[in-house]
């Protein structure tokens, strides 16, 4: 990628992280369109894309490692690297979305382990301490491995999380968690063939060759799920413009692409793309309907409505974050490679 | 004979289950739709007395219209918390913020909770709402006092007033008026409920006036299949 391009994602994410500084210390929800009846929404989808991103990346690195000997690879590495930036934007992005982010610390101090969420944080950090160990100890294969297995915990509990509330039919479901391990596996390869391919084409050529398959099997995997999932009580998915967004810009063209060999990374950007247009869709699936016929009519004031659509700011941070995610996953990968080479 | 007013026999009511400890106690409400005639006393009585702001309301009065013409049947279904007994918006909260006390009342901690909304989103009659900070007479020439001023919930007072008060970016819900209730007064929707419709009471006690309605009425409850047990019934 040019040097205008990745200065372009620096520009974006700079403007991201001062929207989102802003929204924290100074404007807190004003500048917010959720509410009451639509708790969450473009962040929260983002999140949860970036988490499963980052899960899956590490898992596209290990499997590289995997298929060609055992040991880590350098694209082992850069998969790592770029697994740690997008789960410490997916953790920015739920940070900035809490109603008090300063004190979002206590889900590791005062944890209730009730909570899948909270098992979900704990295994956050787990990875970044792997992803520490591998990246400054001598025991990498270890690490990469119990970085692995963060991952697949963290996923796990996500998916568990979701599906697991009883008062939102359209998640409540077992496909819940098998639809995040998926798209997980989807998200992570799209980010390895984006950012491997980023920071080196040479790398990437010689040790990638099994990034492209997984991407586009994961990708109609992916797909051919959320169609399951759709019919088997998510109804509200076929009637949303993002989920279809999905299906052709982050499924059906980039199969095409990948199958064609061309477009270089787009491929893995619109893949990436259709998958938070699809996380997206899969949040406010679970919003579609009221808790209760009538509720919203009931008693009339902002942020008592089943609309919702993202405000100005709540668009520039999820660019910017998106886009910082892979500029620093590029950045670092960089720096590293660089200082091994030295 | 004149008759009491049910709100006299159900304050004794309130100071007979509160000489009981808390765990021996379980406070339920029953709602007469019958008598439900729509008027909103309730929820403004409750939006007055918890200074609730845009965004959050503790117990709307849901209009409901069902069947068809000629055979239209118009109702009003007050939904406060139904402090359930096996509330689906608990085990969600990351950081326990959010917990059922020895009289079964759910309750939220504002220094606690960090604003995740994960037990909104859990709750399966929407009974939770955020407090994103908004007032209703902002952008106004001033914000007026009264949005400003202290109120009660869980024996303690709050305010919204500092940039950092706690109750600010919290889940909010009724809590069947606790502080209320530690003064021996009842809850202030069943107090304001013009059309005498809703009933609370300790539902361990037989002798009390809910208990014996809820004896001579056919009574239900909301969305029994989601498995949280609601306190709350309708008649
Ligand atoms: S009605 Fe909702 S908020 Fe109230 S206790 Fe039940 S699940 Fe929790
Ligand atoms: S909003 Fe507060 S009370 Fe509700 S789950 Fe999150 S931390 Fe717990």
């Amino acid at each position: 990628m040019g040097k205008t391009a990745k200065a372009v994602l620096l520009v974006l994410f700079v403007a991201g992280a001062v929207a989102a500084l802003g929204k924290v210390f100074i404007w807190g929800e004003s500048v917010t369109n959720y509410g009451s009846y639509t708790p969450w929404g473009l962040w929260v989808g983002l999140y949860v894309l970036m988490v499963a991103a980052a899960a899956g990346a590490a898992w596209t690195g290990i499997y590289v490692a995997w298929s060609q000997g055992g040991e880590p690879k350098r694209l082992t590495t850069i998969s790592l690297i770029a697994a740690g930036a997008f789960l410490a934007f997916g953790l920015a992005f739920i940070g900035t979305d809490l109603g008090k982010p300063m004190k979002g610390f206590l889900i590791f101090f005062s944890p209730a382990f009730s909570s899948k969420l909270a098992w979900a944080s704990w295994l956050y950090m787990a990875f970044f301490v792997c992803l520490g160990g591998y990246l400054f100890t001598q025991a990498k294969k270890a690490f990469m491995y119990l970085a692995g297995l963060a991952a697949v915990g963290f996923v796990v509990a996500e998916g568990l999380f979701f599906g697991g509330m009883v008062a939102r039919a359209a998640w409540n479901s077992l496909l819940t968690p098998v639809s995040f391990l998926a798209s997980a596996v989807a998200a992570g390869s799209a980010a390895v063939f984006t950012v491997g391919q980023m920071s080196s084409e040479k790398i990437f050529a010689e040790e990638g060759y099994a990034v492209k398959k997984i991407l586009m099997y994961s990708l109609v995997a992916v797909a051919a799920i959320e169609v399951v999932h759709a019919f088997a009580g998510q109804a509200a998915l076929l009637s949303s413009v993002p989920f279809w967004g999905f299906v052709v810009l982050g499924v059906v063209v980039p199969v095409i692409m990948l199958m064609k060999n061309s477009g270089a990374i787009l491929p893995g950007v619109l893949a990436l793309l259709g998958l938070a247009c699809n996380k997206y869709a899969f949040v406010s699936s679970g919003f579609a309907a009221e808790p209760m016929p009538g509720l919203a009519n009931a008693f009339q004031a902002a942020r008592l409505s089943l609309s919702y659509a993202p405000s100005a700011v709540e668009w520039v941070v999820a660019v910017g974050f998106v886009a910082g995610a892979i500029w620093a996953a590029d950045f670092l990968a960089n720096k590293l490679l660089a200082a091994k080479q030295a | 004979m004149e008759r009491e007013d049910i709100l006299l026999t159900m304050q004794r009511d309130l100071a007979k289950a509160m000489q009981k400890p808390p765990e021996k106690r379980r406070w339920g409400m029953l709602i007469d739709t019958r008598k439900c005639v729509g008027c909103h006393a309730c929820t403004i009585g409750c939006v007055a007395e918890y200074k609730l702001p845009p965004g959050v309301v503790y117990r709307p009065v849901i209009d409901k219209v069902s069947g068809k013409f000629p055979d239209v049947k118009r109702q009003f279904l007050p939904r406060p918390c139904y402090q359930c007994e096996n509330p689906s918006c608990v085990p969600v909260c990351p950081v326990g913020a959010t917990k059922k006390e020895a009289d079964g009342i759910v309750s939220i901690d504002y220094e606690k909770c960090i604003g995740c909304r994960s037990c909104i989103a859990n709750c399966p009659y929407g009974a939770r709402t955020f407090d994103a900070g908004d007032y209703y007479t902002e952008n106004q020439p001033a914000l007026q006092e009264y949005e400003k001023a202290g109120f009660f919930e869980y024996g303690k007072q709050w305010r919204r007033d500092g940039k950092h008060a706690s109750v600010i970016g919290s889940a909010r819900k009724c809590h069947f008026c606790t502080s209320r209730l530690q003064k021996g007064l009842l809850p202030i929707c069943v107090s304001t409920c013009i059309g005498r419709a809703t009933f609370f009471g300790d539902l361990n006690d037989e002798q009390s006036l809910i208990k014996k309605v809820m004896g001579a009425g056919k009574v239900y409850r909301i969305k029994e299949e989601a498995g949280t047990d609601p306190r709350v019934y309708y008649i």
